[in-house]
């Protein structure tokens, strides 16, 4: 029950940013589609980059919400590494999923 | 059982400038423990450092005689309303009082101005209606405390009344620590008065402490 509450209050904070970094992956995508693994490397660090820049803009004008989430018991830590792993694993998922499919 | 929350040894410096030096806080369950200091005497530092998310020189946090020195990782102990509007603006009511356990309906039956915004985002209520929903969610918080930093501002003198009410009823199963410029309803409703001057926390012992301590003329 606990983990499941976690994981919505989780949902809730990717919901604030998620639009973004979904475009991004979907930039990357299309790259990808054009022109194979030979841009895999540079779009790994594009996606790194852009995801400490959402990290940058978040910290600086959504910081207030993070009492939110800590008065309901999930960390500053636990909301970005979690976030952060499920958006970088969804984008190399994708990446997989296209070249399988192309 | 009545549960403690302790806090001293505090030391806090932003640069050359001493925000917090001789401190000594205690509040207890079962009491409202009012703090009133001038705009920069370090209000807002103190409950920071107490929640865990201002990093001092040195400090101690006790819970009944146990040292938690990251207090926002049980909100079982303490909850913590800052002065700004913390909730995020895309979830509905019906999201935020789910988070926190709680029952809509005794809420709109407290403040019936509410009525059909269930389904409402916070973010498109008023100020003084986004304040109110944060203020109450926090009171009514399953901790043994809270910290409320500035529960009246934006509120109307009758939304005051009814916060204040709200208070006298939670303080018989948690403790407060209140702090706001409205400083005659925080002198009516605290059970103990704090002043905090020039760094230095001061227990007011007589209300003309207050005047004494130079933080307002009564």
């Amino acid at each position: 029950m606990r983990t499941l509450k976690t994981l919505r209050l989780i949902s809730a904070f990717y919901q604030s940013f998620f639009i973004s970094t979904w475009i991004i992956t979907g930039c990357c995508l299309w790259i990808f589609g054009e022109y194979g693994w030979i841009s895999f490397s540079s779009l790994v660090w594009l996606k790194i980059f852009t995801l400490g820049l959402v990290f940058f803009f978040m910290d600086k004008y959504k910081r207030h919400e993070i009492y939110y989430y800590q008065n309901l018991g999930v960390s500053k830590k636990v909301l970005w590494c979690s976030t952060v792993a499920f958006d970088f694993l969804l984008f190399l998922t994708s990446i997989l999923v296209t070249y399988t499919i192309g | 059982m009545r549960h403690k929350l302790e806090a001293d040894s505090i030391l806090l410096n932003f640069g050359e400038r001493r925000i917090l030096s001789s401190i000594y806080l205690k509040c207890e369950t079962g009491e409202i423990t009012g703090l009133l200091g001038r705009n920069g005497q370090g209000k807002s530092c103190l409950m920071n450092v107490v929640y865990g998310n201002l990093n001092p020189a040195s400090k101690s946090t006790r819970f009944d005689n146990i040292s938690i020195s990251q207090a926002f990782k049980r909100p079982d102990l303490l909850t913590y309303l800052p002065q700004f509007e913390f909730v995020p603006s895309h979830l509905t009511l019906r999201r935020i009082f789910s988070d926190f356990d709680l029952n809509f309906e005794v809420f709109e039956n407290t403040f019936p101005e509410f009525r059909e915004k269930y389904n409402t985002r916070i973010g498109s209520l008023s100020g003084g209606q986004k304040r109110l929903v944060e203020v109450y969610v926090i009171i009514k918080s399953k901790s043994q405390f809270s910290m409320l930093d500035e529960p009246f501002s934006h509120l109307s003198p009758i939304q005051i009344e009814k916060v204040c009410g709200l208070l006298a009823e939670e303080k018989k199963r948690k403790g407060f620590l209140i702090t706001d410029h409205l400083f005659r309803a925080v002198v009516e409703i605290s059970d103990n008065l704090y002043v905090l001057s020039s760094g230095v926390l001061q227990l007011v012992k007589d209300l003309t402490d207050i005047e004494r301590f130079g933080y307002a003329k009564l």
